[in-house]
């Protein structure tokens, strides 16, 4: 089996056929896909501007991270449920579509960032200014870029 | 209606017609929006979360509110003047679009919310209700502007 016909396969799961086949259904994913954006990108917006030392600067960067980590948890949680939904509904669509490569080339970068460096800023041992302000501009840029591109992939 | 012939003459004016017949500025505009209402959800969430009792706990209520809302004012200035711009290119669609209304009426009653947050004597019950209201306002305003999106393309 190639690459296009996986993608085909996908499109055919039930899943994807349910959503393609109801009126709200895919609405609905596509809702709650932005309820989970809304919960993880508000806090991670914040810290980034914390880390930059424009935001939040009443307390450690890495404690109202802290205390905010099972909301973004949660918001990532949904985000890759409804994400992988929306992409089986449409999957040859989007296999044809270079847009959707760019941003899932993007969102790959800015999890793995993601993965490493915000381990460091929830660490008890603050950073140092520049690693913090250098984190904080790297992560809003990817974030930043993967969204746009996501919007864009719509209308290409 | 009156209402309706202010959006018939808005709908002729020439940066509507541009922003309409434009192959990217639409598209641009709504990404900017989008990014705009995420913004303002996902900040003002941390303060609805706060009034009932979760997240940022070791913080007073008032800190959080100082320190996060300048960034919630942040994302509404993108959002609504994105929003004005996009409602300016379609006004006639938006006129009859049943999901419009109910973003409206979401968002008069989440600002209403806040000022009656703001404004009215506070119980620690009155401060959980306010953050329940506004996350349930919010949440519906995401909704709805999403389903202004298919009906419009319908």
């Amino acid at each position: 089996m190639d690459f296009c016909e996986a993608f085909v396969w996908i499109e055919r799961t039930p899943i994807a056929e349910a959503l393609r086949n109801s009126r709200v259904l895919f609405p609905i994913v596509e809702i709650i896909h932005l309820i989970g954006l809304a919960l993880f990108a508000g806090p991670l917006f914040l810290i980034d501007l914390g880390l930059l030392g424009l935001a939040m600067r009443r307390q450690p960067v890495a404690e109202f991270a802290r205390a905010l980590l099972p909301w973004t948890r949660c918001g990532i949680a949904l985000l890759l449920v409804t994400g992988p939904m929306m992409f089986a509904a449409q999957a040859t669509k989007w296999y044809g579509n270079p847009v959707f490569w760019f941003k899932m080339a993007l969102l790959t970068l800015a999890l793995a960032f993601q993965w490493r460096a915000h381990r460091k800023v929830m660490s008890e041992n603050a950073l140092r200014p520049l690693p913090a302000k250098l984190i904080g501009s790297v992560s809003l840029l990817l974030w930043i870029s993967t969204a746009i591109s996501a919007k864009i992939m719509e209308s290409f | 209606m009156p209402l309706l012939r202010l959006c018939q003459w808005l709908q002729q004016t020439p940066i509507s017609v541009s922003i309409r017949e434009s192959t990217w500025v639409f598209p641009i505009l709504d990404a900017v929006h989008c990014v705009g209402i995420i913004l303002v959800a996902g900040t003002i969430v941390i303060v609805d979360l706060r009034l009932l009792g979760f997240g940022m706990r070791r913080v007073s209520v008032s800190s959080v509110i100082a320190q996060v809302l300048p960034w919630t004012f942040f994302g509404f200035a993108f959002m609504f003047v994105t929003g004005s711009l996009l409602a300016w290119a379609e006004p006639i669609k938006l006129y009859h679009s049943l999901f419009f209304g109910w973003k409206l009426l979401f968002l008069a009653l989440a600002g209403l919310n806040a000022l009656l947050f703001h404004y009215a004597p506070l119980t620690p019950a009155r401060a959980r209700l306010a953050g329940a209201v506004s996350i349930v306002c919010w949440i519906s305003v995401i909704a709805a502007g999403r389903a202004i999106g298919y009906e419009l393309s319908r």
